[in-house]
């Protein structure tokens, strides 16, 4: 936390010395969210699967709903767990330039395709997004890694798998890696007297929680009731 | 036999403490149902709130077995008392009362009035579990309707799809079966040693006390004791609603319940049969 606020202070002090972003950055996303805006709807079948440590869930069925700007509803039978992160929460920012001051930091071979580093500073400082450090593949133009510093929730990385609907930035597949905390109450109030923690198993570091969200049977603008949203 | 094991049941709820048992199940579901209705989102964010802090969760999270796991959770660790009641009084009511010179003229054996009562007493326990289910999880479904159940544990939460639920808590009730026959026989046990009701109620729920406070303690020296405490196997029904069952571990505790039970009812047979009726 202390190092994302650290590094958004010294990108913001540098970018307010250039006084403006980078318009290589600003080319760049805006190929992304050219994409995505000819989106003014969609609904899709999620199978939402939840890999945290402390966490024994199997994977849940759910529907999700989006309409244009940002509107967001998630729908399932059973209890799913999900980030705290909207998939569309960052074409949200992104969509408009006054928002945000972005710069090109480098580049990175993922999966044997170049990809250039845009970082994303929200000019907003209500804002709890702090930082948003994307992997851009030029050449699709699409974001295939995200790396979101928030104020509440610490760091999410966001990766993302396209497939039937590249064309609209729409992925087939999101892997959302979260940090988490140990999870441990008394055993009196769980009632579980029988639990037994090793000190190998209180040494072990904790592992990040995965959120494996596969997309399936998109509907894109196809109108959806503002009803749905309401829920 | 049966129809000793009748008459026994007969006198069992010809009794009114008998009935204390349903009258207070009855009453704390039915209080729990209401707190549940009226503020259970806020109670239960307890649950929840570690997951919340880094997760949003979806779907219907107060349900009827979300409160019918609660009402359980609650209620098993009393209901050794509720058993108590009756099956501390079996033997040592009628000593006090001094019926039971009165039954041994019957002609029937001590080790046969002993089992009927037994038997008897298992009755009831099953009815009163009977009880317990139908106006936990049956009001429960009614008033909250059906959803994936959350397990809290003390280092792990296990979500459980509704489908997969009901049978788990009939397991589940199976094993509590099982567990208060290991204090039914236990205050049997003790009633035969007793001239008066209270004793035997009274040291049960103090042994059964005493061996959840060991069983709690994560201390070494309580840990080699602890396999042997019928009260670390009395939990196992929890174990049931585990996302992969450890069968083993199941087993071994079931079959520790049954040895306990075994145990008991063998040396309050053994003491029953030279018990001295005529003081």
């Amino acid at each position: 936390m202390k190092k994302g606020s650290l590094l958004f202070l010294f990108v913001w002090m540098g970018l307010w010395a250039q006084g403006q972003s980078s318009p290589e950055a600003i080319k760049l996303l805006k190929g992304v969210t050219e994409k995505f805006n000819k989106v003014r709807d969609y609904q899709v079948d999620a199978v939402i699967d939840a890999r945290i440590s402390f966490l024994k869930i199997l994977p849940q069925k759910a529907k999700v709903f989006y309409k244009s700007p940002s509107k967001f509803h998630v729908e399932s039978k059973g209890i799913a767990i999900l980030p705290k992160q909207n998939f569309d929460q960052l074409f949200t920012l992104l969509n408009n330039e006054n928002n945000f001051m972005a710069f090109v930091s480098g580049a990175e071979n993922l999966n044997g395709v170049s990809n250039t580093i845009v970082n994303v500073i929200p000019i907003s400082d209500t804002s709890d997004l702090v930082l948003a450090k994307l992997w851009v593949d030029v050449a699709q133009g699409l974001i295939i890694k995200s790396q979101l510093t928030t104020k509440t929730n610490g760091t999410v990385l966001i990766e993302y798998f396209y497939g039937t609907w590249k064309t609209l930035a729409l992925p087939d597949k999101t892997i959302f890696t979260v940090d988490v905390k140990r999870f441990k109450i008394p055993k009196a109030i769980s009632a579980d007297i029988n639990s037994k923690t090793t000190q190998e198993d209180k040494n072990k570091p904790q592992k990040p929680g995965r959120i494996i969200i596969s997309f399936s049977n998109y509907k894109i603008n196809k109108g959806i009731d503002d009803k749905v949203f309401a829920k | 036999m049966w129809r000793n094991i009748q008459t026994e049941l007969v006198k069992i709820f010809a009794k009114p403490r008998s009935y204390i048992g349903f009258v207070a199940i009855a009453i704390i579901v039915s209080l729990i149902h209401v707190a549940m209705y009226v503020d259970g989102l806020n109670y239960i964010s307890f649950i929840t709130g570690p997951l919340e802090s880094a997760f949003n969760i979806e779907g219907k999270i107060l349900n009827g077995n979300l409160v019918c796991f609660i009402i359980l959770q609650t209620l098993i660790i009393q209901i050794p008392l509720l058993v108590a009641l009756v099956t501390g009084d079996l033997i040592s009511g009628e000593a006090a009362m001094g019926t039971i010179r009165l039954l041994m003229t019957r002609p029937l054996s001590r080790t046969s009035v002993l089992f009927s009562k037994f038997f008897a007493g298992a009755v009831y326990v099953f009815i009163l579990l009977v009880w317990l289910g139908l106006v936990s999880l049956g009001i429960g479904l009614l008033i909250f309707g059906p959803g994936d159940l959350i397990v809290l544990k003390s280092e792990t939460i296990t979500i459980i799809p509704a489908d997969d639920t009901l049978w788990r808590f009939f397991a589940g009730l199976g094993i509590a079966f099982i567990s208060l026959l290991v204090v039914a026989s236990f205050s049997l046990l003790l009633s035969c040693y007793s001239e008066n009701s209270i004793g035997p109620i009274i040291s049960t729920m103090a042994v059964i006390i005493l061996f959840t406070i060991v069983g709690s303690m994560d201390i070494p020296l309580f840990e080699k004791i602890k396999p042997f405490l019928f009260t670390t196997h009395m939990v196992i029904w929890r174990n049931m609603f585990d996302q992969e069952l450890d069968y083993p571990l199941i087993y071994n505790s079931i079959m520790m319940l049954f040895g306990h039970i075994i145990l008991f009812l063998f040396i309050a047979w053994y003491s029953f049969r030279k018990k001295d009726i005529l003081s």
